[in-house]
């Protein structure tokens, strides 16, 4: 194993009766890394970062944190929201981050700062249960920071946030990058993930099915729409073309084009003309997450 | 180990559900024994005021306590069905604890509430046989007084077979349900229909019977019984006292290892 290695999943499979939740997953987060894990709904997020902070027991295979097999104290070292915030509701802020001090086997004065830090200090005597779902969701994100743990596991940390939250949030997760921190990120929402993580990996059907540095996925194959007069003519140019790696119908007299990663789009139009394809429309896509992410999910 | 009793002094004793049911656990048993203490009766050497007095007070008024001992395992199986609940277990593991902490937690909590009504018991105990000592009664006679120290197992006893309903079902609700019927019809039924030769082993039968009749009941009485008097209940059977307080801490060992088994093998 990396000895830089912070999480290591190795063949992780789980299953809830005949439903196959996590199919034989395997994954390396580095120290350091803002890692983003996507997927769609039931694709086996949740299911992978419960598996791996020990609320839910695998069917086979492991995992590691720090290069170790995981007990309690390497989740001493990891803050983490997992799903929802999670606090007693007949108890105040102060008394559940009190708790949560305890367990982490810190001094009650960083209690403090993170209640400041979430914008909750005039709150530390209200009631949980007397929050905002917002507030409240401010309150887990601060809670992952008590104890200045090494690494922080966020599942959706953004649901119920406001802009300001939002944009709280991506401070907090630059801010905490910026001291070393390794921060597994599993999100939604595309756009946000592509903003703050330095790596993805993506999930369907309780499979990775791309991993990697997120510059290197969106320096990658540019893709091009063209709008043709004579489908058939296009087709066949395309099929010859070398400037491209694959190509599709979208719609009727619509291609969806992806470009070999040195070609450019000029040079396809070039081409087109040159073998007597007319072209009436070419639009290149920005080439975004949210638009690999997509054609993953097809 | 401060630190977990510290997180559990927090969570308890700030919920409205501890403060209730204690304070209505303390509100029974303090009404029972002021209603029969206004009771006259007198039958041979029988008497009520007698119960009141040194030493049978030791062995009358954890035979009362023991009535309410079902609140006190209500209590933990609310106590612990809210963690679940609340998804509180499942935070604190994420957060770094073990589940041998988890029931450890409990543990604790199960011998505060045992060490509360032991201390009901003795205080309340002392009070009465003070107030009460006659001619015939002396003063702080603490003969008898082993049934004081057997009911405070018997209180760890029914609480940790709670714990173990509770971890088990995760719903206070269900869990309270099954738990009263495991006590009564469902133990009953196993003890009497099935299984009659090894009745006295019963966990519950067991743990119940550890406070049985107190014995002035049993000695001024039992002549009665030939004329029909029916007593309300009889002293444990085929078990010494050393015998059943051996096999009912024997079942409190079982019942939390059992309760740890669950915690670590199923997901929180």
């Amino acid at each position: 194993m990396d000895s830089d290695s912070v999480l290591t999943i190795r063949a992780l499979t789980k299953n809830y009766g005949s439903l196959n939740a996590l199919n034989k997953l395997a994954l390396n987060v580095q120290k350091g890394n803002i890692y983003g894990l996507l997927g769609p709904n039931g694709s086996g997020k949740t299911t992978t970062l419960s598996i791996v902070m020990g609320i839910l027991r695998q069917s086979s295979g492991h995992f590691y944190w720090f290069n170790q097999k995981p007990d309690h104290r390497s989740r001493l070292r990891i803050g983490s929201l997992i799903e929802e915030p999670i606090f007693y509701p007949y108890l105040t802020l102060n008394d559940n981050l009190k708790i949560l001090a305890r367990i982490k086997g810190i001094d009650d004065d960083q209690i403090n700062h993170v209640l400041g830090s979430s914008g909750l200090l005039k709150r530390k005597y209200s009631r949980f249960k007397a929050l905002s779902s917002g507030l409240k969701q401010r309150l887990a994100i601060g809670a992952t920071l008590l104890g200045d743990p090494d690494v922080l596991v966020l599942d959706e940390p953004t649901k119920s946030l406001d802009p300001e939250g939002f944009s709280d949030l991506r401070a907090i997760i630059q801010q905490e990058s910026q001291k070393g921190k390794t921060i597994i990120l599993a999100s939604h929402i595309l756009d946000e993930v592509e903003k703050v993580c330095t790596h993805v990996g993506i999930l369907k059907s309780g499979e990775l099915v791309m991993e990697g540095k997120v510059e290197d996925i969106l320096s990658g194959k540019q893709v091009v729409y063209i709008t043709v007069e004579n489908e058939d003519e296009a087709r066949k140019a395309l099929a010859q073309c070398p400037l491209i790696d694959k190509f599709e119908l979208e719609r009727s007299m619509e291609f969806r084009i992806m470009l070999h990663k040195n070609s450019k789009p000029a040079e396809l139009n070039q081409y087109l003309f040159s073998q007597g394809v007319v072209v009436s429309r070419l639009i290149k896509q920005k080439n975004t997450l949210e638009s690999e992410f997509l054609q993953l999910m097809k | 180990m401060p630190r977990l009793i510290q997180i559990e002094n927090i969570k308890t004793f700030s919920s409205n559900t501890f403060r209730v049911i204690i304070s209505l656990h303390l509100l029974f048993f303090v009404l029972v024994l002021l209603s029969i203490s206004r009771v006259e009766v007198s039958l041979g050497e029988f008497s009520v005021s007698r119960l009141y007095q040194f030493p049978d007070v030791w062995e009358f008024f954890p035979w009362i306590a023991s009535w309410f001992n079902i609140l006190l395992a209500v209590l933990i199986i609310v106590l612990t069905c809210n963690e679940f609940r609340y998804n509180t277990f499942r935070q604190q593991v994420m957060n770094g604890l073990h589940e041998g902490h988890l029931l450890l937690g409990k543990i604790y909590i199960i011998l505060v509430i045992a060490v509360y009504a032991l201390l009901l018991v003795v205080v309340s105990g002392v009070v009465s046989g003070s107030l009460q000592a006659g001619p015939q009664s002396s003063l702080m006679d603490l003969s008898g007084f082993q049934h004081v120290g057997i009911y405070l197992l018997q209180t760890v006893a029914y609480m940790s077979m709670a714990l173990l309903f509770a971890v088990l079902l995760r719903n206070n609700g269900l869990a309270i349900i099954i738990f009263i019927l495991y006590l009564f019809p469902g133990e009953v039924i196993l003890r009497n229909v099935i299984f009659p030769s090894v009745e006295s082993y019963f966990p519950a039968k067991l743990i119940s019977d550890l406070t049985p009749l107190p014995s002035m009941f049993t000695s001024s009485l039992a002549p009665l019984q030939g004329s029909g008097f029916q007593m309300g209940t009889t002293v444990q059977e085929g078990l010494t006292v050393a015998q059943s307080t051996g096999f009912a801490a024997l079942y409190v060992v079982v019942f939390l290892g059992i309760t740890y088994w669950v915690l670590r093998k199923r997901s929180i």
